[in-house]
């Protein structure tokens, strides 16, 4: 798709990311845009601070994307930046990577909008004319959100932008306690493509899911989750899991889709881990969708996508309670702790492998509560709205 | 690989050749503290020729001046070189800057006939200092004493294989301070047994005053008479401070209503933040008290009623031999030293799985329970260690691997 000039009734719209992994953020923007109309879209420009595995998909949705930071190394820019900081002259430091990112943007577009999707790409905002419309769209809790956008400077962000959507409530909460006034704030959460979800979940019933991709040994019960692994997803705790299960003498094996921990969480070279670690995938839910449970044991997050597509698949969910997810799973919907209690939350992941018909109504509640209130082609076009009044179209 | 009996070396060391150590820093953590441990011993023994170089301060300088002429190398070339290495390797681009000219950096630090690189991370200026003191062509002994394991060794060795291999078959002797750091050299990094003895970590007998003590023990529990389990090591996610609070989240129940202390860290720091964070989002907020590093840690441990590790990669806390010194009992996830110390007391119950947190809770529910076992637990660690891993017992066998 080629560039195209504004028209009245479409402004030029730069929506700023801070990578493009197939994680959360970075999936909620391909799909927001997937549901936007076309002639919409090719006066969308991406501009990623760094690359990643979505890259292809996000060209074929907007009018350009633009990466500006190489993932495997540093640029000579981002060198010299660091080398500035590091003898104390950051005003110098950030003066020279902004350069080199304005010049790798100048050949777009002007827009009429900045949106800011995902606090991780606040410093896009720093190479925009101060008199652009910012719309913020905040993914982030307080952890997060703290590590995006120094706390000195948040009040300043959240009164720069002419519009805060949240996530989920707490989200909200947060942005009010941080400086954001009440009437900027607007609610657009995560969200899930109903109809291709029916379509695979028609697939899943029929067995019809590759053998290759599933863990070993079909008949065993899976307790299986998602997402990056770390300190804020809670990945440490599925060996708790893993162990209490294997005490129990439970058939049930623990799962994670996303990779396995590395670094300072990575468990020593030889020592008994009973997780079974599985690298991320363009099409997760192949395997996720066969799990008997699925576990968000997180520590801060806000609304994860991952829990509105196992509302899709119809999945029992077991989470820790943090940001959106006791909303999400009130009512019957899931069960979810009242607060980060590891005991509690080994003895709902044994209570829902033990009942059949427990994780069936789980499943269900959340399917119905989804297909409502998470439909893309309802959350888009409210997205987009808020997008377009803030360019002032 | 060999493994020196400590028990043969009952004899006086005498004065050796000069000796080089280079250490990464000067914190306040297990290395360094080794060394300058091993530092006094070499100075009671009235051993000369021993000089300290460091690649950044700390707060253990003022004790390491005290017992060897001490160096910090913190701005000259040699630090330029390396940061213009790093910055050409991430660009792409990597460089080798001529040793001549990083060795500029070096020139005063006088040559000596053995170098021994404290530990992996000071590896490649201990090599430098060893080709600079090289005498008819032959370089120095390079000695490294390894207190690394494998997610530490991978992110602080070179990342070129080549470079990496040429590094480590540069040393001629390595120490490695647990048979878990020994198969990591011998069967991951591809060192020749030969050239590899296990020197288990060792301490200097703690001996807090009751003042202290009961001062520590103020700040940790205050006035009330609840059991103290304490966790010392710095705020890192490889000491596991997070599977500490869940770990303590499981005892909230328990009817003598313990309480959790983490010692170790630095106020403010990304993890402290993570951890307060857990902490309240748990509701801990009275059963778990975080303490930033203390020079004085063999107080909290002599006033704590239970020590636990719930590190996932340490290859031998000193903190676990602190404790065992002080005759606490010792509950740990599996990894490094901790399991030989656990096992040869015949407590091997007491080690569980990385992250098996239930199991540990159970593990301490017991001794909490049961404060005769408890002690009894305490006293046999208190004998093993006071008779096998104190620095008179341990000290001989590493200078004679340092002096080959």
């Amino acid at each position: 798709m080629s560039a195209a000039e504004p028209t009245a009734q479409n402004p030029v719209i730069w929506i700023a990311v801070h990578d493009l992994s197939r994680t959360g953020v970075p999936v909620l923007l391909a799909r927001l845009l997937q549901a936007t109309p076309v002639q919409q879209r090719r006066v969308v420009h991406v501009v990623a601070m760094f690359g990643g595995p979505l890259l292809s998909e996000l060209q074929n949705l907007c009018a350009s994307v633009t990466v500006l930071e190489p993932s495997d190394r540093r640029s000579a820019s981002s060198a010299a930046s660091l080398g500035l900081i590091t003898l104390g002259m950051s005003r110098a430091g950030e003066l020279v990577r902004h350069s080199a990112w304005r010049a790798k943007l100048s050949r777009r577009p002007k827009p009429d909008v900045l949106v800011v999707h995902g606090a991780g790409a606040w410093p896009v905002a720093q190479v925009v004319s101060s008199n652009l419309p910012v719309v913020l769209h905040l993914h982030e809790l307080e952890m997060a959100l703290d590590r995006s956008i120094p706390r000195p400077e948040q009040a300043a962000a959240f009164q720069r932008a002419q519009q805060v959507m949240v996530v989920s409530t707490p989200v909200a909460e947060l942005a009010r306690s941080r400086g954001a006034h009440a009437e900027k704030i607007l609610m657009v959460p995560g969200c899930v493509r109903l109809l291709d979800a029916d379509v695979q979940e028609a697939d899943v019933r029929a067995g019809d899911v590759p053998d290759a991709d599933v863990p070993e040994g079909k008949a065993v019960p899976w307790v299986l989750g998602a997402g990056t692994p770390g300190w804020r997803k809670g990945t440490d705790r599925l060996a708790a899991v893993a162990h209490e299960l294997q005490r129990a003498d439970s058939p049930a094996q623990v799962g994670w889709v996303g990779g396995r921990p590395s670094g300072a969480d990575a468990t020593a070279v030889g020592r008994t881990d009973l997780v079974t670690w599985i690298p991320e995938s363009a099409d997760p839910w192949k395997l996720l969708s066969r799990a008997a449970v699925f576990v968000l044991p997180s520590r801060e997050d806000p609304l994860p996508l991952v829990a509105l597509e196992a509302g899709l698949y119809r999945r029992a969910v077991v989470a820790m309670p943090t940001g959106g997810l006791p909303d999400l799973l009130a009512d019957g919907r899931g069960l979810v702790g009242s607060r980060q209690d590891v005991r509690w939350f080994v003895g709902a992941v044994q209570q829902v492998l033990a009942s059949g018909a427990l994780a069936e109504d789980l499943g269900q509640r959340l399917h119905e509560f989804v297909r409502t209130h998470h439909d893309v082609d309802v959350i888009a076009p409210l997205w987009l709205q808020a997008v377009s009044q803030a360019a002032g179209r | 690989m060999c493994h020196l009996l400590i028990d043969s070396f009952v004899n006086r060391v005498s004065a050796g050749p000069t000796v080089t150590f280079v250490g990464h820093d000067a914190s306040r953590t297990g290395a360094p503290v080794m060394l300058c441990s091993f530092l006094r011993w070499l100075q009671s023994e009235g051993i000369q020729g021993v000089e300290l170089a460091l690649l950044a301060a700390g707060p253990l300088l003022s004790e390491y001046r005290k017992v060897a002429p001490t160096q910090v190398l913190t701005s000259g070339l040699l630090r330029s070189s390396e940061q213009l290495s790093a910055v050409m390797g991430s660009l792409g681009h990597p460089i080798a800057v001529p040793s001549s000219i990083q060795g500029i950096g070096l020139r005063a630090i006088a040559a000596s006939e053995i170098v021994m690189a404290n530990t992996l991370a000071s590896l490649s200026t201990a090599r430098l200092l060893a080709e600079r003191s090289a005498q008819d062509g032959k370089p120095a002994d390079l000695v490294c004493h390894v207190h690394e394991l494998d997610g530490v060794a991978e992110r602080v060795l070179p990342a070129s294989p080549r470079v990496r291999e040429q590094l480590l078959s540069s040393v001629d002797r390595f120490a490695a301070a647990s048979e878990a750091v020994a198969a990591m050299l011998v069967d991951r990094l591809g060192i020749p047994a030969s050239r590899v003895t296990v020197i288990e970590e060792f301490i200097e007998a703690p001996s807090p005053s009751s003042r202290a003590i009961a001062l520590a023990r103020q700040r940790m529990v205050g006035e009330a008479n609840r059991p103290v389990i304490l966790n010392v090591g710095a705020m890192s996610h490889r000491k596991g401070p997070e599977r500490f609070v869940d770990f303590m989240s499981t005892l909230v129940a328990h009817p003598s209503l313990p309480i959790g202390v983490w010692l170790g860290g630095e106020r403010g720091s990304s993890v402290w933040l993570e951890m307060e964070h857990s902490i309240a989002a748990s509701g801990l907020q009275d059963f778990v008290v975080l303490l930033a590093s203390t020079e004085d840690s063999a107080s909290y441990i002599a006033a704590a009623d239970l020590v636990v590790s719930t590190a996932i990669e340490d290859p031998y806390p000193l903190s676990v031999l602190e404790a065992g010194a002080a005759a606490k009992a010792v509950v740990s996830f599996e990894s490094g030293g901790v399991i030989d110390m656990l096992r040869a007391v015949g407590h091997a119950e007491l080690l569980l799985p990385i992250g098996d947190t239930l199991g540990m809770s159970a593990a301490v529910a017991t001794l909490l329970d049961n404060p005769s076992h408890r002690e009894l637990i305490g006293t046999q660690l208190s004998e093993w260690v006071t008779a096998t891993h104190l620095v008179e017992h341990i000290a001989p066998a590493l200078w004679q691997v340092v002096k080959g």
